[in-house]
């Protein structure tokens, strides 16, 4: 399921308030008068023992939230950019763009003072999850595991319905909720005006989270390491790229300017960033010896993709036309080893201007990628790499 | 305003447009987006990738820079020798043929004093910039308000 699979039309605010009265007196509501997931997070709220009119005021003392604050300090980091995208996006409107953990604590907040300044408004530190603050769109995006939105009676403590919030959660490198980014605002209009770019600062952050898992935690136990700074720095222009996108899609929404296309290019650039991801962490993985159906053509694209800058640079052209399929049975992790040497050793020894043929075949019981570098119609070097077929 | 004739006294209540919002970062208890005062500066962008040259002419445009693009270190110094002058330059490093650091020892050569900053996605951005001469540096991915101080900071010298 979508994690964006939430989105459904804006509720009749009169309609939901009448609802939320009627739930808090019965505990029961025909389902039909509020959305599926409003009533699944007050359901929740309630079995929590959630008050709708004094919520457990669950804040972590000074030195606690410092702790918490340092413990959490990378997802604070990455994320503070896009809070202030968003924050800028909302322009002249109350809002505040706010970032918790996984488990529902507050750890930032930027928003117009007015708003976030406001002795009553959540402080880093206080937990928003939905047994401490009922349906939010901080606790009920993580109860749900995907975007919400809580237009003002929705929310199942009385002091938040004043805002509309939008809630989704972040994944790390495992798919584990490492927090929430959430954007609350006064009106509902603007909540429409900040939904796109919302999405695409989650799928951005979630790109730079995985960046720096990938950069600090897998590099360092790799013997591919020189090979591999170099598809780090491509992997960092590719989420440097989102991002300035990102922060112009935020300021031509504050100035009222068309932004779909800007934030299009966006998410189309995280989209990018989250495959080659994928190949990089196939390269590095610590899963050993498992053997699998892998089609060899794919592979062999997903790392001509991945090299499309060192082939730039080093004034290069792949070329390709891709025949039969051919399935070949190996331990992925080193057949990508394999694949990324043969085409590294290639553009290595490769002119500039050469051209670098790339074909995959099947021959004796084995699958093979052959590189053949040549200039001028010249062949240089011809290096191959081969798999076992199944059976 | 009111006031009755025959009555001493009245009032007038003149009402004044609030304060723009500026945005709270309310961890740090200071405005997360600085309405900064910003001197307009002339740039010239040199990445070898295209749509990330355009993008960031756009958003620096936005914030109200003017900029002028190369896709290499030659095309650099070819831009430099017709004439054109900007305030700061904006380095990236790896790129085909010239790298950033070769770039700028090029531009030293021919008398160029401009300040450049090393924009670069290298892991020690600043050693590679403090080693070489390099004004600045500002390490990838970076957001535009960290790229404005680090203008106005080289640009001020």
């Amino acid at each position: 399921m979508s994690r964006f699979h939430h989105m459904t039309s804006a509720p009749d605010p009169t309609a939901v308030r009448a609802a939320w009265s009627d739930f808090l007196a019965t505990g029961a509501l025909e389902p039909a008068r509020v959305r599926p997931h409003v009533l699944r997070a007050w359901e929740r709220s309630l079995r929590a023992g959630c008050d709708a009119f004094l919520p457990r005021a669950d804040v972590l003392d000074g030195e606690e939230t410092r702790a918490l604050l340092r413990r959490e300090r990378r997802l604070v980091e990455i994320a503070t950019p896009f809070l202030v995208a968003l924050s800028r996006a909302a322009g002249t409107e109350r809002h505040a763009a706010m970032l918790s953990d996984g488990q529902g604590r507050l750890l930032k907040t930027v928003g117009d003072e007015d708003t976030v300044a406001d002795e009553n408004f959540p402080q880093p530190g206080s937990l928003l999850s939905e047994e401490a603050a009922g349906a939010n769109g901080i606790g009920t995006a993580l109860a749900e595991g995907s975007y919400v939105e809580l237009v003002g009676p929705e929310h199942y403590i009385e002091g938040f319905q004043q805002f509309t919030c939008q809630g989704v959660p972040l994944r790390g490198a495992a798919g584990d909720q490492r927090g929430v980014v959430s954007m609350s605002v006064r009106r509902i209009e603007t909540a429409a005006k900040v939904r796109d770019i919302l999405f695409c600062a989650s799928e951005a952050a979630e790109c730079e989270l995985l960046a720096a898992w990938l950069s600090d935690d897998l590099l360092e136990h790799s013997v591919l390491e020189s090979a591999l700074e170099a598809l780090r720095q491509d992997m960092i222009q590719r989420i440097t790229m989102a991002r300035l996108q990102l922060e112009l899609a935020a300021r031509q929404i504050a100035a009222g300017a068309d932004s779909a296309g800007t934030i299009a290019a966006a998410r189309q650039l995280s989209r990018k960033f989250r495959r080659q991801a994928g190949t990089w962490r196939n390269l590095v993985d610590e899963v050993d010896g498992v053997l699998q159906p892998i089609v060899l053509g794919d592979l062999v694209q997903e790392f001509a993709d991945l090299l499309e800058t060192e082939t730039r640079l080093a004034g290069v052209r792949l070329v390709w036309r891709r025949g039969e399929t051919v399935v070949v049975l190996d331990d992925l992790r080193a057949l990508s080893q394999r694949l990324l040497s043969a085409f590294l050793g290639a553009i290595q020894v490769a002119d500039r201007s050469s051209d670098i043929g790339i074909a995959v075949s099947r021959n004796a019981g084995k699958g093979t990628l052959t590189l053949t570098s040549r200039t001028d119609g010249r062949e240089l070097h011809t290096q191959h790499v081969d798999a076992p077929l199944p059976g | 305003m009111t006031s009755c004739a025959g009555h001493a006294g009245g009032a007038d209540r003149l009402l004044l447009p609030g304060p723009k919002r500026v945005s709270f970062d309310q961890a740090n208890a200071t405005p997360a987006i600085r309405l900064r005062r910003i001197k307009p500066l002339h740039l010239l962008i040199v990445d070898d990738e295209k749509d990330f040259r355009d993008s960031l002419a756009l958003l620096l445009q936005a914030v109200g820079h003017s900029s002028i693009e190369a896709s290499s270190g030659d095309e650099a110094l070819a831009l430099l020798e017709k004439g054109v002058s900007p305030d700061v330059v904006l380095l990236d490093h790896r790129m085909p043929g010239l790298t950033g650091v070769e770039t700028l020892a090029a531009m030293r050569r021919r008398g160029v004093d401009a300040p450049v900053l090393l924009v670069s996605a290298a892991r020690d951005v600043e050693t590679l910039a403090s080693e070489h001469g390099f004004d600045g540096a500002v390490a990838k991915p970076f957001s535009v308000d960290t790229l404005c101080d680090a203008l106005m900071a080289v640009s001020a010298r």
